[in-house]
């Protein structure tokens, strides 16, 4: 019988963002990889084995081990003044490894880290990856002299074509044989005597070095400048020395493009319509959910579920009556498939709707990311965004707005601010149409027919927008954060890299929603069996006949709008009205109150009383333009 | 003068960066005394500065604290 493996090498891939850590984790890797959600964050942390042939495994001798490959965050430096620092010092911490990839065009930034993490004394390989991009831009680095400035052993790389990887792999593993067996010192980088000297104290009380360093340097501002000040010094000297052609290079035209205010505002509008409104909400929102919703699982799942549950229970659809008093076992069945129910319609919604949008959404977002031009919208977007409270960084949960708010609501962790955090959800849940409810509004405005009706509701939109965020920005003390951003060179793609982005968000978010998406189905199936919700109906009619002057049977579309925000809409397609009241209807029902999941993340996220204020806002705002647009004579 | 009143195309160089920031910024490879490049500018919004192969946005008000000179090349 094979023994157990029983020791795990912890091996970290540290380094910048967009060096190319992914590329290399994969190709280590291969696909079975686990996700791990790091705790009270949206960082996800990449793991998965590193397998050894069985002529490494000899050769190195492996037999006991199982190496373990940990994708950290991408992060300038880990001082723990972030989500994504704090957890890649977890990884360090963690790691009996590190490899440090650093990018040949970014050698001065990036160095600044390896430093960094130098100092911490851990066994350390450094990785000079996207070489070829510094061929082409004619930068030259002696690699010997670097290696020996730094003390480390250096693996040049072009990950995208695989080149260099496979020497990493062995060095890997020779440096854990190394280790194991003692025979050979294993290379930790040259330690920084001036720094040395200023955490010197700090050494005795500490466990380890890292603990020691991080002490010192969060001690005080001026320690920690003393301290970067000198690796600074340190890192430009070394680059001076080992990299030629230290001068400005030309950028590439069209990376100039896109930061061009006009040129690039404009390409900003194209790429949003493109990705928002064609690609999620019309093909992803409209063809392809459509294909799911209606030709697979109402086909065939629905039927089937259906079928079994009402053998043993009877579903009752349409009922508004009080079926706990009157037919209790009928509740039941009808809270598992009726018309809310919790076995039907729940993962209808999740897989039809949710899961396609949600890939789709990701899908879009890392091309975004990969290509380098997320940093560039935000560029673009700061100016405005600062002015309402935000800086540029809340364009990624905006956008995400436009897919599914609740799971852009969970996106503003990312962000650094409590202010920003909350104005950020306050303009999610209020202006921002989910792409499900997108894809129906669609189909109602296109309905009126020509440009009006969009501009109409755009237009109301853009001015609730806009006065919601200079009002909160009055409102709620403090600042925005600012905005500090690296820009990365634009570059093309990978679907690999995309795809694998995509499966691991989608998959990390689902598992988040899902339980929410249970709950709301729970409450509105408890309201219709109570018979609750025949009289809440009953109840809110005035309010839309007499305020927003629509016909009555639009209440129960906006009563099962705060369930699932498109579910509404899709009924109003069947009342007659006339246009006027059309585009009241979609205005209303985009500035209407958050679904019910979003809720349950807003109050999870913030508190109860913010997720609260937020929620009766939007009744204020959805009922009051909406009684104003009513009343305007646009059509 | 102050950095969100530099134009696009003008070489920089930091004379004096306020103390919240040194510690972000030296680590993203800007320090005072450095000569950059004004990249780009966005009116109301950030200026984009080049540093050998490397740019970093800095938010207008940020920008606003970070003083600089134009230097004659
Ligand atoms: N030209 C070039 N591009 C690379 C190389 N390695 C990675 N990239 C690209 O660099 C970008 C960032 O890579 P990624 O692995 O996502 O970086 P991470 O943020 O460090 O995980 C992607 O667009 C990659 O395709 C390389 O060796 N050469």
């Amino acid at each position: 019988m094979q023994e157990l493996k029983t020791k795990t090498i912890n091996v970290a891939l540290v380094g910048n963002p967009n060096v190319g850590k992914s590329v290399i984790f994969n190709y280590l890797t291969g696909i079975y990889v686990d996700v791990s959600n790091y705790p009270g964050t949206t960082i996800e942390i990449t793991s998965a084995k590193i397998n050894a042939t069985e002529e490494e495994i000899n050769r190195y001798q492996l037999e006991d081990f199982e190496i373990k490959l940990v994708d950290s965050p991408g992060v300038y430096g880990i001082s723990s003044q972030n989500d994504e620092e704090t957890a890649t010092l977890t990884c360090v911490e963690q790691a009996n490894i590190i490899i440090n990839v650093v990018s040949s065009t970014s050698l001065s930034r990036d160095l600044f880290l390896t430093k960094q993490l130098a100092d911490m004394g851990k066994p350390m390989i450094l990785v000079i990856n996207q070489c070829d991009e510094a061929r082409i831009r004619k930068v030259a680095i002696d690699t010997k002299a670097l290696s020996e400035g730094l003390g480390l052993d250096i693996i040049e790389a072009v990950a995208i074509k695989e080149e260099g990887l496979d020497s990493l792999k062995a060095s890997i593993l020779n440096t854990i044989h190394s280790r194991n067996s003692k025979i050979a010192q294993v290379k930790t980088g040259t330690l920084s005597i001036a720094v040395e000297k200023e955490i010197a104290s700090y050494l005795d009380d500490c466990l380890t070095r890292s603990e020691a360093l991080l002490k010192a340097e969060n001690s005080s501002n001026e320690k920690r400048e003393t301290i970067y000040k000198i690796r600074r010094q340190e890192v430009d000297e070394l680059v001076s020395k080992v990299v030629s052609q230290q001068q400005f290079s030309k950028r590439t035209f069209v990376g100039h493009l896109l930061l061009n205010p006009i040129i690039g505002s404009i390409t900003a509008a194209l790429v949003l319509y493109l990705f928002l409104f064609q690609f999620l909400g019309v093909f992803i929102a409209g063809t392809v959910v459509d294909f799911l919703e209606n030709s697979v699982l109402n086909t065939y799942y629905t039927p089937f579920v259906e079928g079994i549950v009402s053998q043993v229970f009877p579903v009752i659809k349409d009922s508004n009556n009080n079926l706990i008093l009157e037919q209790p076992l009928a509740a039941i069945g009808t809270m598992l498939a009726g018309d809310y129910g919790l076995l039907t319609l729940t993962p209808t919604y999740l897989y039809a709707l949710l899961m396609p949008l949600v890939l789709g959404f990701y899908f879009g977002l890392a091309v975004l990311e990969d290509s380098g031009y997320l940093p560039r919208l935000a560029v673009l977007v700061d100016g405005v965004l600062s002015k309402l409270g935000m800086n540029g960084r809340a364009i990624i949960p905006l956008i995400l707005g436009g897919g599914c708010v609740t799971m852009a609501t969970v996106t503003t962790r990312l962000l650094s601010s409590k202010k920003e955090k909350i104005i950020t959800m306050a303009l999610l849940g209020l202006t921002i149409p989910c792409s499900a409810q997108l894809g129906v509004i669609q189909g109602l405005l296109s309905n009126i027919g020509g440009p009006k009706p969009w501009l109409v509701w755009a237009g109301t939109l853009f001015i609730v927008f806009v006065l919601t965020g200079m009002l909160l920005n009055k409102l709620i003390p403090g600042d925005g954060g600012h905005f500090i951003t690296d820009i990365p060179p634009l570059r093309i793609p990978r679907i690999n890299n995309i795809l694998q982005k995509t499966i691991i968000r989608s998959k990390v978010f689902l598992d988040e929603a899902t339980p929410a998406f249970f709950i709301a189905a729970a409450v509105v199936g408890s309201l219709q069996v109570t018979g609750l919700l025949k009289l809440v109906i009953k109840y809110s009619e005035p309010m839309i006949t007499e305020v927003l002057l629509l016909p009555k049977e639009v209440a129960i579309s906006f009563i099962l709008g705060m369930v699932r925000r498109d579910f509404g809409a899709f009924g109003l397609m069947d009342v007659p009205m006339s246009d006027s009241q059309l585009v009241t209807a979609c205005v209303v029902l985009t500035l209407f109150v958050p679904c019910i999941a979003t809720v349950a993340i807003m109050i999870k996220e913030q508190n109860f009383k913010i997720a609260m204020a937020i929620w009766l806002s939007s009744w204020f705002l959805a009922f009051g333009f909406g009684a104003l647009l009513a009343r305007l004579p646009l059509f | 003068m102050q950095l969100d009143q530099a134009k696009s195309g003008q070489s920089l160089n930091i004379n004096e960066i306020p103390s919240e920031l040194k510690s972000n910024l030296i680590r993203l490879g800007i320090c005072e005394g450095d000569r950059v490049l004004c990249a780009s500018k966005i009116p109301g919004g950030p200026v984009v500065l080049q540093k050998d192969l490397q740019e970093i946005a800095i938010g207008n008000s940020y920008a606003k604290l970070i003083k600089v000179e134009q230097c004659k090349s």
